[in-house]
């Protein structure tokens, strides 16, 4: 087991917050051939989560934000969101974010695109674990929408894993 | 049993339940079914009107409190008289004292009702945390409970709750007195968090106490629970009865103590200099005046003192009471003009709030109060202050505790900014809900926390244009409503069962408001409407029925489906635009429509084979053989002749001049069908843009969906020709998909493609430049 090193505790804000809800939407885009992710979470869900995989203090979407964050945000979400197509691991692309006017949320884009065109998409599974290791009550909500058909799913400690069987017709 | 009578009961069990599922079917299941069954039957103490009824009662609790902080051992030594009066009709034989520091008590039901699972993943920082909440010697410790003279009273402690066995009972109008002499830990927030506590600053060895439920306070007792004693888990907060409040405050002699209510020794625990600086600041209406320096409190920090001070102040007709105390404050005051009443406003600061809070907080406070007072009601207590504590937002009567802490270095990001602001103007409002609209927060987090952050956004973009609110505006909200139903609870959860907290008790209820007060209301009836149910409640114990009853009561508009879908249910908002039809009026006249009707042949598509015959076939039959030819052969459908025109003059002949008008006006009839797929019935707000580019807005009221709330057909009779509709065009339904909405249909960009599009663009420039000319 790695070695996690701890800068902040997590505050319990009562009355005001609870953060620690992400949502995540796929949609396959047929033209393309690739799928389009886009997840929103809670900024101060990323920073805490980065900040546990380095030393320094991270402010993201400020001038304060770190050069290293894209490697971050790569490496974490890699880990802690994963794809499987046909029950084979898909990587994805990191593509940028955006802060949400409200200044609570930020967007973060990802894409796949190493799509086999031949292939049919039969399956995917989707492993969702993001920010667990800091908040174990995290919720984590995905939709998916691939040619007209819709999921919509929620993660949780509970439920990290979810495999979806795609009707091609 | 034998087995036929166990297959007969197997039947009859079939039967049974077939029944039952025709009969759901066969109710009224209706979308504008009145919500008569879910709300409470109207009585003689609430009225259907929404108001308070002629028999209205309710209780009052008195405090004379005194405690000592021990700032070594971080621990709170208290006395405390209560004063009970018994104001209902009822006859009382015990009574209830809540004793809310008990949930941090070892094995108290929180602890144990909380789920958790261990996993691979679990950090140290939570690992910890368990650990030391757990290790916690927390909750209350009762050394006497005893009648007025010190006689031992019998009392009975069931977790958060105490009984009190009165020896002779309560009848209506008798008041009983007694003591409780206590003692309890302080948490460390930084810690095991929690609503009050401190923090402590190690390098300087200080702290700050923001301290609340510190003393055994009373349970409600009304018509509506008998006694509100629903243990405390944690999350549904405060159910409390009002009274007035002597509160003496002991701690060491160098710090500095805000509190709910009024300082009444100033002159013995402020200096002459502080005490010339207030009342200079009593009369400055424009800016803060600052009463503790920061280089004063920075002395203060030094110093240390062994000896101690008393604070006393004094509330009426409050709820509760909280303080804090601190040598690291700053204080700064102004005064506020509250329709012509004076209200002082404060803030309490260390040295680590600033520069944001100097320059912030007591003005926001005063912004709150008055735009609070606008929307509810005049604030009616002398003061409201604003407490800085790192991490929480937290509210008592007159007094909260709020987060927002720049960096060491002074300088400080937006968003630390605005959700500073944000989070005070939040907490000043709860003085109005529910510190003075007094609802029942153990029961209903919406019913403060909805209405308070619904008036909160209103008070964010009267502070700044485009303030970045959080929650509010209906598309805010899309992402909650749409979401896995499996996550969404009905508002009407009670506050321990919801999911979601947030979005669920502070975003939806915030943004239904807005969209009563936009769309379904309008901002005149709301407004008043609004304003009644806070006048009708103020210092009163509402329950959600009075809040719907009053709205309705208050602006002749029936919101029972409103209520019922966006309170009681978890749909959502999708309606589309399906199919669209455009009509003409024939006007009968052979001369008008035959030549369109030859045009519109001529323009229909043509079938492949036809095409290539006209050239592949040189000559046909009727074409080479004349013989072949009769009438049918030349004969053309569209022509005109004599008898069309002599039959069609006689048609005119029977019509009035009205009637022939209307056949000659060339109006366009347009045939839409509208779907509900989320579920919620909304009004239907279209927007036609026409051939020549004008536009035309059609605001349909939710009644449209009252016999069918699934699929609807309208006719709209218009006089110019239709290129565009737009279904809710300035979003002001939370409509989760827009898709769905335009006709002739097209895809809105997903916010994906928009940010591909816009990809070269570094995110919020604008922002980023006003911070970096900010901070020069």
């Amino acid at each position: 087991m790695h070695k996690l090193i701890i800068f902040i505790l997590l505050p319990l804000i009562y009355s005001l917050h609870d953060f620690h809800i992400s949502h995540t939407t796929l949609y396959y885009n047929d033209n393309l051939n690739s799928v389009e992710i886009t997840v929103k979470v809670a900024i101060e869900d990323l920073e805490k989560s980065l900040q546990n995989q380095m030393d320094e203090r991270l402010e993201i979407g400020t001038k304060n934000e770190n050069e290293s964050i894209k490697k971050k945000i790569t490496n974490y979400f890699n880990k802690n969101l994963v794809f499987l197509i046909n029950d084979r691991k898909i990587q994805y692309e990191y593509l940028g974010k955006e802060l949400e006017n409200n200044l609570h949320d930020i967007y973060l884009y990802f894409e796949i695109n190493s799509l086999d065109r031949e292939k049919t998409i039969n399956s995917i599974t989707i492993k969702n674990t993001l920010f667990l290791e800091k908040e174990p009550n995290q919720i984590n909500i995905v939709l998916v929408e691939f040619k007209n058909q819709d999921f919509n799913l929620t993660f949780t400690k509970d439920l990290e894993n979810k495999k979806l069987t795609l009707n091609n017709e | 049993m034998t087995s036929i009578e166990s297959k007969i009961k197997l039947i009859i069990l079939l039967i049974c339940s077939i029944y039952l599922i025709n009969a759901q079917e066969n109710l009224n299941n209706s979308k504008f079914k009145q919500l008569h069954e879910e709300l409470p039957t109207p009585n003689v103490y609430r009225t259907a009107s929404g108001a308070p009824g002629h028999e209205y009662y309710q209780q009052k609790a008195d405090y004379e409190i005194s405690v000592e902080l021990d700032e070594k051992n971080h621990t709170i030594k208290g006395n405390e008289i209560i004063t009970y009066t018994n104001n209902s009709p009822d006859i009382l034989k015990y009574l209830w004292v809540q004793l809310d520091q008990n949930v941090r008590a070892k094995n108290s039901h929180a602890q144990l009702t909380t789920t958790n699972s261990m996993n691979d993943k679990i950090s140290f920082g939570n690992l910890k945390r368990m650990h030391d909440k757990m290790n916690f010697d927390g909750g209350f410790k009762l050394e006497q409970v005893t009648t007025i003279n010190g006689k031992k009273l019998s009392y009975k402690i069931n977790e958060t709750m105490m009984r009190i066995n009165l020896s002779k009972p309560l009848k209506q109008g008798q008041s009983f007195s007694f003591k409780i002499k206590y003692s309890y830990n302080i948490n460390d927030r930084m810690k095991i968090g929690g609503r009050s506590g401190y923090e402590y600053f190690e390098e300087e060895e200080n702290a700050i106490y923001t301290i609340a439920q510190f003393f055994p306070r009373m349970a409600v007792y009304n018509e509506v629970e008998g006694w509100q004693n629903k243990q405390f888990l944690g999350r549904g907060e405060f159910s409390l009865p009002f009274g007035d409040y002597k509160v003496s405050i002991t701690v060491p002699e160098d710090h500095i103590v805000a509190a709910t209510g009024e300082l009444k020794n100033s002159s013995a625990v402020l200096n002459k200099k502080q005490i010339k600086r207030w009342e200079k600041a009593k009369n400055n209406y424009n800016e803060p005046v600052i009463i503790v320096t920061q280089e004063e409190a920075e002395k203060n920090e030094k110093e240390k003192s062994q000896k101690k001070k008393t604070w006393i102040f004094e509330a009426e007709n409050v709820r509760d009471f909280g303080w804090a105390s601190s040598r690291k404050f700053i204080w700064d005051a102004m005064a506020v003009d509250i329709s012509g009443k004076r209200v002082m406003a404060y803030s309490y600061y260390p040295k680590e709030g600033n520069p944001l809070w100097e320059q912030y907080s007591t003005r926001v406070v005063a912004h709150s109060l008055k735009t609070y007072s606008k929307y509810t009601i005049d604030y009616i207590y002398p003061q409201a202050t604003s407490v800085h504590a790192k991490w929480i937002g937290m509210e008592y009567p007159m007094i909260c505790f709020n987060f927002g802490r720049p960096e060491t270095d002074g300088t400080y990001s937006e968003r630390t900014k605005y959700r500073m602001i944000g989070v005070i103007i939040h907490e000043i409002g709860h003085n109005f809900f529910p510190m003075i609209v007094n609802s029942d927060e153990r029961q209903w987090t919406w019913m403060d926390e909805g209405l308070c952050s619904f008036v909160q956004y209103l008070t964010e973009q009267e502070f700044e244009r485009n303030f970045p609110s959080r929650r509010g505006p209906p598309t805010k909200i899309i992402d909650y409503m749409k979401g896995d139903k499996s996550g969404i609870v009905p508002i009407m959860t009670n506050s321990e069962s919801i999911l979601q907290f947030g979005n669920n008790a502070y975003g939806k209820p915030a943004t239904a408001l807005n969209i009563l007060r936009e769309t379904i209301m309008g901002r005149e009836l709301f407004d008043y409407a609004f304003k009644t149910y806070s006048e009708r409640w103020a210092f009163k114990h509402p329950t959600p029925a009075d809040f719907f009853r009053t709205m309705e009561d208050a602006s002749a508009v029936d919101l029972d489906w409103f209520w019922r879908g966006w309170f009681y249910t978890n749909d959502h908002v999708d309606i589309s635009i399906d199919e669209v039809n455009w009509f003409k009026v024939n006007t009968g006249n052979p001369d008008t429509e035959n030549p369109i009707a030859k045009k519109k042949q001529e323009k229909s598509d043509t079938y492949i084979g036809n095409t290539r015959n006209k050239s592949s076939i040189s000559k046909t039959i009727t074409e080479k053989d004349k013989q072949a030819i009769d009438f049918y052969t030349t004969y053309d459908p569209f022509s005109t002749n004599i008898l069309d025109r002599e039959d069609y003059n006689n048609y005119l002949k029977n019509l009035n001049t009205e009637e022939k008008e209307l056949l000659n006006s060339n109006t366009n009839y347009y045939e839409i069908q509208f779907s509900n797929i989320g579920g919620l019935v909304m009004p239907i707000i279209l927007e036609f843009e026409f051939i020549d580019g004008t536009t035309e807005l059609m605001r349909i009221p939710s009644e449209i969906w009252k016999q069918n709330s699934k699929k609807i057909k309208k006719i709209f009779i218009l006089e110019n020709e239709v290129v565009n509709i737009k279904l809710d065009p300035f979003l002001e339904t939370a409509d989760v998909d827009m898709n769905n909405n335009y006709w002739p249909p097209r895809n809105e960009p997903t916010r994906f493609q928009l940010f591909k599009q816009n990809e070269i663009k570094k995110e919020n420039p604008m922002q980023r430049h006003l911070r970096s000319k900010k901070n020069k």
